[in-house]
């Protein structure tokens, strides 16, 4: 009797656990999602307000950016899952630190997205096994620029995006 | 008996690992996943690659057919890879061979090598190989650490010879007179069939950074 009490307290536990992890899950991803709607724009003159905010540097991501770095021979290939999800995680958490490293209100690092994925905040962790080389990083940082020309964002903001990606590069390089 | 025992046991583990990491793949789940190190799948191959680019072609590509498919000292669905192999061992270019032998990237070449205009030696130049056939559908050079005044000219000169194969680009904008790279310049021609990028700008602590494009858009060179 004894025994079957055990197995099964085992069997509850494991399934609450299993339970609660999906239920907060999904309703972190709720909240995410309803925060996502905020605008940058209200009395906000940095870069980030005037590209749009969050919302407007996920477009840009999702409609220029991606298409450009996934025809690239080198930088492609690390965007293959971007182009099949759009608006994907790594874009939505590009976007979110863009907004935020320009001026914005989103979070640096920490969000969780309305799937469940959580923005991370370590540069190299998240690149740790790539071996990404600096060639693969101006190739990646020079098609946002291009891009970002070929859609009309003023000069000034076009280099302030860069700083901030350059800024990123010792996360990123040959880790 | 103990045969059949084990072999029951062993099924049950199998299904219920299955279920296991089903369920941590539900959107749902993803946190508790990314707790326990991600998923080690993902690493695309040279068939999604492929895939993928397609998909960003036709997003990108124009509507009329191209007058002519320049591609620096290739021609694109119709060189191989074994020619490109050739052309770089011929001139003592050293070149990597990757993704399943869909790219290849070479180091150092000197610009009359790909019969390019520009006036500097190109840092790196990769050619994407289509999978079925390992024919050239992408050529895709690099250059860091130009001078602004070297890359306003190369950047003319290649622009000048886009045009006088293609006309007038898509969108363009080229440097202007003491040009310092902090305005971007790009060329952009877009046909359905072909798509060629010229861009330039500063990158900090980089210098500029010039890039080529030359690539097939057209259903079978995607």
């Amino acid at each position: 009797m004894m025994r079957t009490l055990t197995a099964n307290s085992w069997k509850v536990i494991t399934s609450a656990l299993l339970v609660a992890t999906i239920v907060a899950g999904a309703s972190r991803a709720t909240r995410a999602a309803s925060s996502d709607g905020s605008d940058d724009r209200g009395g906000n003159t940095s870069v980030a307000a005037r590209l749009g905010g969050f919302p407007g540097i996920l477009a840009f991501l999702d409609r220029f950016v991606v298409p450009a770095e996934v025809t690239d021979p080198v930088v492609g290939p690390f965007f293959v899952p971007n182009i099949k999800e759009p608006a994907g995680d790594i874009e939505q958490c590009l976007a979110m630190l863009l907004d935020h490293d320009l001026g914005g209100s989103s979070p640096h690092f920490g969000a969780i997205l309305a799937d469940g994925h959580q923005c991370r905040s370590s540069m190299s962790n998240i690149h740790r096994g790539f071996g990404i080389p600096d060639f693969v990083i101006d190739r990646f940082i020079a098609i946002v620029g291009e891009q970002a020309a070929m859609a009309g964002v003023a000069d000034s903001d076009i280099q302030e995006v860069a700083k901030v990606l350059d800024s990123y590069r010792g996360g990123v390089r040959q880790k | 008996m103990r045969r059949w025992k084990r072999t029951i046991r062993l099924g049950g583990v199998l299904t219920a690992a299955t279920l296991v990491i089903g369920i941590l793949h539900l959107p749902a789940a993803r946190p508790l996943l990314l707790l326990i190190g991600a998923c080690p799948v993902g690493r695309a191959s040279a068939s999604e690659i492929e895939e993928a680019r397609g998909i960003a072609l036709r997003a990108l590509r124009g509507d009329t057919r191209a007058p002519a498919r320049p591609a620096l000292s290739f021609d694109l669905e119709r060189t191989t890879l074994d020619d490109v192999r050739g052309w770089a061992r011929a001139r003592g270019i050293a070149c990597d061979l990757s993704r399943e032998s869909t790219l290849l990237v070479c180091s150092r070449v000197p610009a009359p090598a790909l019969r390019s205009t520009s006036l500097q030696s190109i840092d790196e130049v990769a050619f994407v190989f289509r999978v079925r056939d390992r024919r050239l559908v992408n050529v895709t050079t690099l250059t860091t650490g130009v001078a602004p005044t070297g890359a306003a000219d190369s950047f003319a000169a290649i622009a000048h010879r886009l045009a006088s194969t293609l006309g007038t680009p898509e969108a363009s904008r080229v440097p202007p007179a003491r040009w310092d790279g902090t305005r971007p310049v790009f060329v952009r021609y877009r046909y359905a069939d072909y798509i060629a990028d010229l861009s330039a700008m500063q990158l900090p602590g980089r210098g500029i950074v010039m890039r080529e494009q030359y690539m097939s858009a057209s259903d079978s060179g995607s």
